[in-house]
């Protein structure tokens, strides 16, 4: 229902733009767009015949987007405890998946890959590069 | 002294930072429970280094170190064990413990059989750091699980307990991400500010200990720990029962200045204090006290770990505190929260000595009730409060605003709890969902089997097992979505506490936003506030505030989008009541009934809804003049009617004209 709201050409650039990205790089498994409001915008998850599929369950997308929401919320308790910082960058790093949740004001972009994909790097420069289409 | 390595150091350079953090560590010990201390270089020049108390000779000193060399042998390549840290070797009194310590080091401790060598090495780590890395980081610190400092080295002036607090929030949410993406465990979070701010979260194996290292810069390698400082940390635990000495002050200084605060605010607090306990339904308390008596009984423990508690209850560190001292206020727990002494976690001591029953603990409800009316019970309060301020902050300032109960309502109207109980429900219901289809595929195979007797009854057992698992799962879903309602309400209570539920909305110019308008309750006053926003939020209190019957209605003639999220949420309720309501779960079912759980989410307003929906009343303004007053400067909440009311209606700053 929030994904019909978004104008369907921008999505299509988005889709595309993400579509390229996970084809440069084979580590990706998720990147999800949400909007800073914590709305989702688009998610592409890799599918394990090596296909994209873009998850379109609320809830799923609901959640991944209350994630980003939490996180940011928690990761801003602990900077501005330290400094007066907002949070730019969160990069977890797991035992079977790294994921990297980046921050700008006009996007959060969420991106799970392997262990050791660099996740961070591509969600910032997914920020980076987005910036321009919203 | 060695001030600051250049990286990365060689062996040499290593022996001679552990030596002196060694050296450190041992003016901070008890002595006297260790009769030896020695570290060990395997060097081809082997280098030997025994503290002040310790007297080791070469020769016994290399044959341990030939020992400890045969034995790695044969467990690395005839067991094929993959990692090989310690030795441990106990007698009836005594205890060796051997630690390697990366670069072929190895750290010998003899010390009684009851003393714990781990914090021997917790100490060491902290002079490593303090020594040899304090070029390299501006920040390093160890904190347990719980969120309680351990040690801290920074080189600005820092709060330890200030600096764990904050960290805490960082474990919550690597918890959670863990949770939610399924990464397998954690082993290390980087956090990037917008700044220059840059840290970095090691986890120990059994994930209960947080090494927190900062450093100034975008260079990422600026907070990675190198892989020697890395294999020393992991092999520090802090075990989650835990054995230990509470003292009977914890900390002289802050139950000075807790005294001090108590006083100073007598009289103030008691309708806050009631509010706050609110959140605390009779359901999560009781099961917390199960909790603790089942652990108690099952492990004879008479000290549980705080962050054990926090973990199996997934509770805020917050709630679960002040949740343990209304038990032990009230005397259904009998016992107190302490320091550990060596370790500095929190725990739980219980009395264990006194055995009280059912009666004697009326008895002591109803007195302390009574006690409770006449004394303010502040405690719950204060254990917000972190210990000592840094000097240069206001202290007074600190407080006011920890006393705040503006702060103390957002810190508690926390939803994450919220939406992992959602989750739970979602998984069970998945469950729920692949049984019925079984169960149907068994009935069609049932009905289209008619001959054979023996396919026949195992057919017929299948169907009871799955009948009875089926049964099972909707006992759960049941269960656990009262609970939710629950605390879905409670939740919305407090919100209702921080927001006001909007008399109007109108219709705006963009698309996806409404003007929310809010009023002065009182009948003829035109004190209006008026903000541009998104929906959601508003909707929900709306719709939340008229089901508590705090307001009368939801507003009328609202914009379709407006009247579209209602009905959604209104369906929702709807079907979670009956859900609860079902006298009892009888043996027809239909799956349709349960699919609404995978939605429940949508009932509930998230951290960052809840924060941007302040803010955007902390900007509002009454009028188009150049008041300054903010909508929560206009307008102050009574806590009879739980209306807003403009300041002219109110009283005092919590009691309306009317109540």
């Amino acid at each position: 229902m929030r994904c019909a709201e978004m104008d369907e050409q921008i999505k299509n650039e988005l889709r595309t733009i993400l579509e390229e990205v996970f084809q440069k790089n084979s580590q990706i498994q998720m990147i999800s767009l949400i909007t800073p409001e914590g709305l989702p915008i688009l998610t592409l998850n890799r599918e394990s015949e090596n296909g994209l599929s873009e998850i379109t369950d609320s809830g799923i997308l609901n959640r991944y987007a209350a994630l980003a929401g939490a996180s940011t919320t928690l990761g801003e308790r602990t900077l501005s405890t330290l400094s007066q910082e907002k949070v730019r960058l969160i990069h977890v790093q797991g035992k079977t998946k790294d994921i990297a949740i980046a921050v700008s004001p006009h996007l959060i972009s969420l991106v799970v890959t392997e262990p050791s994909g660099s996740p961070n790097l591509i969600a910032e420069k997914l920020n980076t590069e987005l910036k321009a289409k919203l | 002294m060695i001030k600051g390595f250049d990286f990365l150091m060689d062996p040499l350079q290593w022996f001679n930072l552990t030596k002196e953090a060694l050296t450190l560590a041992e003016s901070e010990l008890d002595t006297s429970q260790f009769e030896l201390m020695i570290l060990i270089q395997l060097d081809t020049d082997l280098q030997i280094f025994s503290t002040s108390k310790s007297q080791v000779e070469v020769e016994s000193a290399a044959l341990l170190g030939q020992a400890w060399r045969s034995l790695t042998n044969i467990l690395t390549n005839e067991l094929q064990l993959e990692t090989w840290n310690s030795l441990t070797i106990k007698s009836h009194s005594k205890v060796v413990t051997i630690y390697s310590l990366g670069f072929d080091v190895l750290l010998v401790i003899l010390s009684e059989a009851a003393v714990d060598s781990l914090d021997v090495l917790k100490i060491i780590l902290r002079f490593i750091f303090q020594i040899g890395y304090q070029k390299k980081y501006e920040t390093v610190g160890l904190v347990s699980s719980e969120g309680y400092p351990v040690w801290l080295n920074s080189v600005e002036e820092m709060d330890d307990f200030l600096f764990a607090i904050s960290i805490t929030s960082l474990l919550s949410l690597v918890e959670r991400i863990d949770y939610e993406v399924s990464a397998g465990g954690i082993d290390a979070c980087i956090l990037q500010g917008t700044g220059n701010l840059l840290l970095n979260v090691a986890f120990n194996p059994s994930q209960d200990l947080a090494l927190v290292v900062t450093q100034q810069g975008t260079d990422l390698d600026a907070v990675t720990l190198d892989p020697e400082l890395k294999s020393l940390y992991q092999k520090i635990v802090d075990p989650v029962i835990y054995s230990a000495i509470v003292p009977e002050i914890i900390d002289e200084d802050r139950e000075q200045m807790l005294e001090e605060i108590r006083q100073a605010f007598e009289g103030e607090t008691t309708d806050e204090e009631i509010q706050t306990l609110s959140i605390f339904d009779t359901e999560m308390l009781k099961s917390l006290e199960n909790e603790i008596k089942t652990v108690a009984k099952k492990y004879r423990a008479n000290e549980i770990s705080i962050g054990y508690l926090r973990r199996r209850m997934r509770l805020p560190a917050e709630v679960l505190s002040m949740a343990l001292e209304y038990l032990i206020g009230e005397g259904t727990i009998s016992g107190k929260v302490g320091k550990a002494r060596k370790s500095g976690r929190e725990i739980l001591v219980l009395d264990s000595s006194v055995d009280i029953d059912k009666d004697d603990i009326e008895q002591i409800k109803i007195v302390k009730t009574q006690i409770g009316d006449l004394f303010i019970p502040i405690n719950p309060l204060l254990t917000q409060l972190p210990s000592v301020q840094p000097s240069e902050v206001a202290v007074q300032e600190v407080i006011s605003e920890a006393l705040g109960e503006f702060q103390i309502m957002l810190t508690l109207a926390d939803t994450d709890p919220l939406y992992l109980f959602v989750n739970d429900l979602r998984s069970i219901g998945a469950q729920l969902e692949s049984s019925t289809k079984t169960l149907n595929l068994l009935k069609q195979q049932l009905s289209e089997t008619d001959q054979d007797d023996v396919l026949q009854t195992e057919l017929a057992r299948r169907r009871g097992n799955l009948d009875e698992k089926i049964f099972e799962q909707r006992s759960a879903i049941t269960g656990k979505v009262s609970r939710f309602y629950i605390d879905l309400l409670n939740s919305y209570r407090l919100f209702i506490r921080l927001l006001p539920p909007p008399v109007k909305f109108n219709r705006s110019k963009r698309k996806k936003k409404v003007i929310v308008i809010f009023k002065c309750s009182a009948y003829n006053c035109r004190t209006t506030v008026r903000i541009r926003d998104n929906s959601t939020t508003w909707v929900k209190l709306s719709v939340f505030a008229t089901l508590l019957g705090i307001y009368d209605g939801f507003p009328e003639k609202s914009p379709p989008i407006v009247i579209k999220l209602k009905t959604i949420l209104e369906n929702r309720l709807k079907n979670l009541i009956a859900l609860i309501e079902e006298e009892e779960i009888n043996k027809d079912f239909v799956l349709e009934d349960y699919l609404f759980i995978e939605n429940l989410d949508e009932l509930l307003i998230t951290n960052t809804q809840r924060d941007n929906a302040v803010n955007k009343l902390r900007k509002a303004r009454a009028g188009r003049g150049i008041d300054k007053e903010d909508f929560y400067s206009l307008f102050g909440q009574c806590n009879s009617c739980n209306r807003w009311y403009c300041k002219k209606h109110m009283v005092t700053t919590n009691k309306c004209q009317y109540c």
